[in-house]
């Protein structure tokens, strides 16, 4: 199979409000694909089409070789979900709810050693004869995400796993994301922090329904800031003159001042590796001298915002 | 695995999540359990005899015929009636019933000899101020019981004074019959002077006789009379006293001498008889074929089972689906590898289960702790249960399917209790109601279930077919109805 997933125009309408507009993803097996947009962009209800939880008003989704919403059971035995809400029983405790969510999967009690696993997985399995009303938020989340992956499924929707989770679990399930993905699993998870894109394989930015870009991480940040950036300083303040005729090599697609007293600027080049020993010589040549040379790597709540920004119309 | 397994471990989860959803919840069971049979219990002991005391007061003139009447029915004679007393002013008696202070005056006529001489019937009114047309239609029973012993009375005295009366009747068809006797002796033995003799004291016994009887028999107690002696000797009277009795021969003296006979036989079996039976020879008495003798709370306990078994499995499954829509936990179902067919059985199951304990349990504590009779075989009344308990699940889940929320489904099926508590033959049997009412109260389970209930407990036998059959039938169709409206609600967000 070439893809695990492929969407051409999906939209989806709630009355004049569209949730998913025009929507064209593909996703590969064995990659995990992160939705990242701000709230109302259209990532649950996206994750909805592909589960066949919604119907889509236009345009087409095939997941695992068929429409979503001609899923069978042994389609959907081979997915498994995390919906955004938590949604198991309050009066049923933790190992309840995953035994439960286990059965729906047919999964027999005699193999419910896996139920152990997942709970210490997530860090539960002293919790697990706490009620789930009894249960804070992130338990609960933490909950879900185990009886997301109790069915052992070679592909995953994760709708905010790691919403109310602390940092240090949170890498923690990104780790264990990526060894799934080494599996040959493919993930397709949605998220409120955008740093987390940096553990994506591919990223698809969505903004008021749209799908904005959908690139690698690395690719998001040279989408956003128009090339590779590279900070250089200098011993001394840099001639506006240098400064000009630095911007207009070839290789450089933008130069400017960052500060340090006329000694600091940012370069914008598509290879830095080819583009560093380059400049170093033509400064050289003209007598500045650097104190250094590193790369630039934007945050990600930066580079979302621009791309979000230049997504909008008018942008 | 193999698919089938697996199907039933789909099915099972649902079966284990919601008995350990409700062992959670302690308070629940204890409601769900105890409460059907607290309020049985308390429907027991605080419902008491149906023949309520009719607190009465009469009205009647003081020192009137109709007071002394009235006085009679102050002793208590097992009826409704509590007679209070005997009050000379009926607007004081009047007064009296509007605080309260009784429940019923009975207004004599003032006139009552005057109207009888008269050939008059006389009227009893009787003032209430009841609302409750059963009960009203229970006064009115007894009322016609009230008047109809007052009648009772009257005659019982008139036919007592009647008895006295025909005293001397008997005496003077004795004496004719002597006479007569006396006469064909004469006549045999050719004494004609004897004869005569005898013909002129039997003609003025005859004439007296003729005279007497036709007295008597204008009369309530003639009637009596002429069915004791038959008509034949009466008119035998009148025929002698139309003879020429020089001319009858002595056959013909023996015919009217055996006429006479029965007719003093006649008088002497009515003087005999007690007025009370002449005045009611017949008396009612009802008999039931399985010679049962309930309480109240024997008749109403497999309805009240009936009953609360429909409404706490139609809340159940109701609330059940329900909240699964409120939880968001259909989005689960939508993508687990989970179908309609499963995730209903399931369902089904599990509200099959508990609501089995629940019924076993309610029903134990009312054989075992209220006494109520088990006369049928358990087998049946657990068949009978299961049925009433699958049509009501099935109900259920319609219920919940078409609610959009969780006061919605509370209300559809408190609504559903109404009507059942109305029209399944609960209150009132179904008889009562109108052909079409009558079909809509069908299509509930509870009046199945009332059905079949009272029949295996108070009567025993094997439980009638036509309502367990209706019950699955209803079971069937509705699981229908659930599975496509689940498959509906499954595929809308």
């Amino acid at each position: 199979m070439d893809e695990v997933i492929s969407a051409r125009g999906l939209t989806r309408r709630y009355g004049a409000l569209v949730a998913v507009d025009g929507l064209d993803l593909v996703v590969a097996p064995g990659t995990i694909i992160g939705l990242i947009g701000p709230s109302g962009s259209g990532k649950t209800t996206t994750v909805r089409l592909l589960t066949g939880i919604e119907t889509p008003t236009a345009g087409e989704a095939v997941v695992l070789g068929v429409a979503p919403t001609a899923f069978t059971p042994a389609h959907r035995e081979r997915i498994g979900y995390l919906p955004q809400l938590n949604v198991l029983y309050p009066n049923l405790s933790l190992q309840e709810n995953l035994e439960f969510v286990a059965s729906l999967y047919g999964l027999p009690r005699r193999r419910r050693d896996r139920l152990d696993e997942l709970l210490e997985f997530v860090g539960l399995r002293e919790r697990r004869r706490t009620l789930l009303r009894a249960a804070s938020g992130g338990m609960q989340r933490r909950l879900a995400l185990a009886a997301a992956l109790v069915g052992d499924p070679e592909l995953l929707f994760l709708d905010e796993p790691t919403a109310g989770i602390d940092p240090v679990l949170r890498r923690r399930f990104w780790d264990h994301f990526r060894g799934l993905r080494d599996e040959g699993r493919t993930l397709v998870v949605t998220t409120q922090y955008v740093g987390e894109a940096a553990y994506c394989d591919q990223v698809a930015v969505l903004a008021e329904g749209r799908l904005l870009t959908v690139d690698t991480p690395d690719g998001l940040r040279r989408q956003a800031l128009g090339g590779r950036a590279l900070d250089l300083v200098a011993a001394a303040p840099i001639d506006p003159g240098v400064l000009i005729g630095l911007g207009a090599l070839p290789f450089v697609i933008r130069a400017e001042p960052t500060g340090g007293e006329g000694r600091a600027l940012r370069i914008l080049v598509d290879d830095p590796g080819a583009a560093i020993p380059r400049v170093q010589d033509w400064l050289d040549g003209r007598g500045v001298q650097l104190q250094s040379v590193a790369t630039f790597e934007p945050p990600f709540d930066d580079v979302f915002v621009e791309l979000v920004e230049r997504g909008r119309p008018g942008g | 695995m193999a698919e089938g397994g697996k199907r039933w471990i789909r099915a099972g989860a649902f079966v284990r999540k919601e008995v350990v959803d409700i062992v959670h919840q302690p308070a629940l069971v204890v409601t769900l359990i105890l409460g059907p049979f607290l309020v049985l219990l308390a429907f027991g002991a605080g419902l008491g005899d149906l023949a309520t005391e009719v607190r009465t007061l009469f009205v009647a003139p003081a020192g009137s015929a109709e007071a002394e009447l009235a006085e009679q029915f102050t002793t208590p004679t097992g009826s409704r009636l509590a007679v209070l007393g005997v009050e000379p002013d009926r607007e004081a008696a009047l007064d009296r019933l509007a605080q309260g202070e009784v429940d019923l005056v009975v207004e004599m006529p003032s006139d009552a000899a005057v109207a009888f001489r008269d050939d008059r019937r006389s009227t009893v009114i009787l003032h209430h101020d009841y609302v409750d047309p059963i009960e009203l239609r229970a006064l009115i029973l007894g009322v016609n019981r009230t008047v109809g012993a007052i009648n009772d009375q009257v005659t019982t005295t008139l036919v007592a004074q009647s008895q006295q009366d025909t005293g001397a009747l008997e005496a003077q068809v004795a004496q004719a019959r002597a006479a007569l006797a006396a006469l064909r002796q004469a006549s045999a033995r050719g004494d004609e002077a004897g004869a005569t003799e005898q013909r002129e004291i039997l003609s003025g016994l005859v004439a007296d006789l003729d005279a007497d009887l036709d007295v008597a028999l204008a009369g309530d107690a003639g009637e009596v009379l002429e069915l004791q002696a038959g008509s034949d000797p009466v008119e035998a009277v009148e025929d002698l006293a139309g003879e020429d009795l020089a001319t009858l021969t002595r056959s013909q003296l023996a015919a009217y001498e055996d006429d006479l006979a029965r007719l003093q036989e006649g008088i002497a079996l009515f003087r005999r008889l007690s007025p009370a039976v002449i005045v009611q020879p017949f008396a009612g008495e009802a008999r039931s074929l399985s010679d049962l003798d309930l309480r109240l709370v024997d008749f109403y306990a497999p309805a009240v089972v009936a009953l609360l078994l429909q409404h706490m499995v139609v809340t159940l499954v109701a609330l059940s689906i329900v909240r699964e829509h409120g939880l968001g936990t259909f989005a689960l179902f939508r993508v687990a590898p989970l179908t309609v067919g499963e995730l209903l059985a399931g369902k089904f199951a599990a509200a099959l289960l508990i609501g089995v304990v629940i019924a076993a349990a309610v029903v134990a504590l009312l054989v075992l702790g209220l006494g109520v009779p088990l006369a049928g075989s358990v087998g049946w009344l657990a068949l009978s249960l299961l049925a009433v308990l699958a049509a009501s699940i099935a109900l259920g889940f319609v219920i919940a399917l078409l609610a959009q929320s969780d006061s919605q489904a509370v209300q559809s099926a408190m609504l559903l209790l109404l009507a059942s508590i109305l029209l399944s033959g609960f209150v009132l049997t179904l008889q009562y109601f109108r052909p079409a009412l009558r079909a809509i109260a069908w299509l509930l389970p509870a009046s199945h279930g009332v059905q079949l209930l009272r029949e295996l407990m108070l009567r025993g036998g094997p439980p009638p077919w036509p309502p367990l059959l209706a019950l699955g039938a209803m079971t069937v169709v509705l699981l229908g109805a659930a599975a496509l409206l689940l498959r509906r609600r499954l595929a809308r967000p």
